[in-house]
């Protein structure tokens, strides 16, 4: 992008706004320098991230970041970027200074920045119920040590050590911190410092650097949303060789048998899944000989990581769509994953919102590229309980649908089900349920979603409820999987967010969670701020039947209602 | 529009200047124009060096103060040095 293009894309925004009400994405820009054309590229990478959307940038004190970043109050805005650079930490570490860079001043100038990040530290920290992002430092020291510049110093070493340390303190205190290598690989090193636009007007970056991390900053705060699920091909995607004409033991990922970019796929696709991404396997294959050739035990990927796997000789559009239901997830939260150009073509005609990739099997730079997007898709910063349990509740939900086919009743299925569900009200700073009310779709109250500072809010507030269910049966346990957050005034209570995951769909833990609301208050009344959406059709589906007609915003349900159309619960209650 | 220079510039103008009409635009100076600030100077010299591949000095922004000079200095550059400014 052009500085051009960049303002052209600002003005654009602007003009179709003039008549648009709705407010504008506030982030506070703090920075030592003057933001100048990285503050007008930042603007233009959020507003095509998020079209139509208004981007109020507001900025700090030149030359002032850490005083920039303690004055800020974060109701004044949505999220915080605070760009680091060297002389942000000692003035001596800038060129615009000439506070001298005698061998002797070195040691002060080391403590100064330690003190300095400290500083920093601090004032982030106490922005914690909004986004922080951080970045840099990313452009060149000066030559202010003694040695030569390419040997490392003891000063730059300690430098160094303590910008780790502090980046360290910062994921600790969940403030999102761009890795060194990502500027990397968007901006080479000796292209970043425009020295003598620093000298001239205090701006020190060229405009491919403004530009690339404006980019990658943007991303940041407004990126796409993690995908959900993977479904890989076998044969010249998860191994080398096509296993109905070399067999089992024929197919390979080693490096001897210059197969070696499967193995690094098969890791991939393992930490996917031991970080919460589904896996499934979509093949052309005889049944059998695929699942001998998942059970090897020299296989990278572990093959209790794999659900389903859907192998026989029909269309892969036919397996991605049983894979689908299996999973109870749409088509745009998938990525497929094939060597074969006809292959993805098909699969991409049957389901075009889903991301349909190919395995290079001989190219292994593009190959490179692929586990890197992999990762950039998939990757979380949050590992929770339910991440681990996914691929097992999902399979307790097969066994599950299996049994209640097989059952004489659902009412007698579920009777034998031995289902508990605990209940918990506490406001703790457990990740889950905050990213159950962002990433839900079909068992939603209305389709809100919550940015931090408004989760922080709903945290923080006495007034507001939250009630998170976790269910366990004898088919295996799905974690916490239903959320609901709301207000009692005079005895009704208000839920303004009520979300389950589409894992727990026919447990009636929906009528549990309703009745668990009613008893626990001693509610005469629920009022649910239900508002219909392309996709939460199920919850809509659930209303209509308690109420006996179809809901089109909010609904009071009176208690008198819901127990005559409440079907028999099963479960054992807990709370906790 | 007199000449093509005339012409990319005033697209330069338009985006540092959104409010501005073309007219405006054409016969702008620092005293006709409110928002011509020391910052929009700096973000104009950044879309000409780019636009006309041309090297202007700071110093020679200060007394670049209409719309009209910066096209005199623009045709009076790709003259003595045979170019950069003439591409497009």
């Amino acid at each position: 992008m052009t500085l051009l293009d960049a303002l052209q894309i600002i003005n654009q925004n602007r003009s179709r706004r003039r008549t648009d009400r709705s407010p504008s994405y506030r982030l506070a820009l703090t920075c030592g320098f003057v933001p100048l054309h990285f503050k007008t590229f930042l603007t233009a990478e959020m507003v095509l991230l998020r079209p139509g959307t208004g981007v109020d940038i507001a900025e700090g004190l030149y030359g002032d970041l850490s005083g920039s970043l303690e004055r800020l109050k974060p109701e004044t805005c949505d999220a915080v970027v605070a760009v680091i650079e060297w002389s942000d930490l000692d003035a001596r570490l800038g060129v615009r200074s000439t506070g001298g860079w005698h061998p002797g001043s070195l040691p002060d100038v080391v403590r100064t920045a330690h003190l300095q990040l400290q500083r920093i530290g601090r004032a982030l920290k106490q922005l914690g119920s909004i986004p922080r992002i951080v970045v840099g430092p990313t452009l060149p020291l000066p030559p202010i040590f003694y040695g030569r510049p390419h040997r490392l110093s003891s000063s730059e070493s300690d430098l160094r050590a303590g910008l780790a340390q502090f980046h360290r303190d910062l994921l600790s205190d969940r403030v999102t911190v761009i890795a060194a290598q990502a500027v990397d690989m968007v901006s080479a090193f000796p292209n970043r410092l425009d020295l003598k636009s620093e000298l001239a007007v205090g701006f020190p970056y060229t405009m491919s650097h403004a530009d690339a991390l404006a980019r990658l900053v943007a991303s940041e705060i407004c990126g796409p949303v993690r995908k959900k699920g993977i479904i890989t091909d076998l044969d010249d995607t998860l191994w080398r060789g096509i296993l109905g004409e070399i067999g089992v033991h024929g197919v390979c990922w080693t490096l001897e048998k210059k197969a070696h970019i499967h193995a690094l796929y098969q890791q991939v696709l393992n930490s996917l899944a031991g970080s919460g991404t589904l896996v499934a396997v979509a093949s052309k294959n005889d049944p059998d000989l695929v699942a001998e050739a998942l059970n090897r035990p020299d296989l990278l990927l572990s093959k209790e990581a794999v659900f389903p796997v859907e192998a026989h000789w029909g269309p892969k559009s036919q397996s991605v769509a049983r894979i689908l239901a299996a999973w109870n997830i749409a088509a745009d939260a998938v990525v497929f994953v094939d060597d074969s150009t006809m292959e993805l073509a098909e699969v991409q005609a049957a389901f075009p919102e889903m991301e349909c990739l190919a395995f290079s099997r001989d190219d292994p730079e593009k190959a490179w590229d692929l586990l890197v997007g992999l990762r950039d898709r998939f990757g979380t910063s949050d590992l929770t309980r339910e991440d681990s349990l996914r691929v097992e509740s999902l399979r307790s939900r097969a066994a599950f649908e299996v049994g209640k086919e097989s059952a004489a009743n659902a009412d007698a299925f579920l009777r034998d089900a031995q289902a508990e569900i605990v209940f918990a009200t506490d406001k703790s700073r457990d990740p889950r349920p905050f990213e159950l009310i962002n990433k839900t779709n079909q068992f939603n109250l209305n389709g809100a979603r919550l940015t931090e500072a408004e989760w922080a809010e709903v945290l923080a507030n006495h007034g507001r409820f939250m009630v998170k269910a976790t269910y366990n049966d004898r088919y295996g346990p799905l974690g916490e999987i239903a959320v609901l957050v709301g207000t009692i005034d005079d005895g009704r209570v208000s839920v303004h967010h009520w979300v389950m995951s589409c894992r727990a769909f026919s447990r009636r833990i929906e009528h549990r969670c309703l009745q668990y609301l009613f008893q626990r208050f001693e509610a005469s009344d629920v009022l649910l701020h239900f508002k219909p959406t392309p996709r939460n059709g199920p919850i809509h589906e659930f209303l209509a039947a308690l109420l006996g007609s179809e809901p089109s915003g909010d609904v009071h349900l009176p208690r008198s209602l819901f127990e005559k159309n409440c079907p028999v619960l099963y479960h054992s209650v807990r709370e906790i | 529009m007199t000449n093509r220079y005339a012409e990319r510039l005033a697209l330069c103008f338009s985006a540092v200047f959104p409010d501005r009409s073309r007219e405006e635009i054409l016969s702008a100076s620092r005293a006709s124009i409110k928002e011509w600030d020391s910052l929009a100077s700096v973000t104009l010299l950044a879309l000409i060096q780019h636009e006309f591949h041309a090297d202007i000095d700071l110093f020679d922004l200060e007394d670049l103060e209409s719309f009209q000079k910066l096209v005199d200095y623009l045709e009076r550059q790709a003259a003595t040095k045979g170019g950069d400014a003439n591409r497009g």
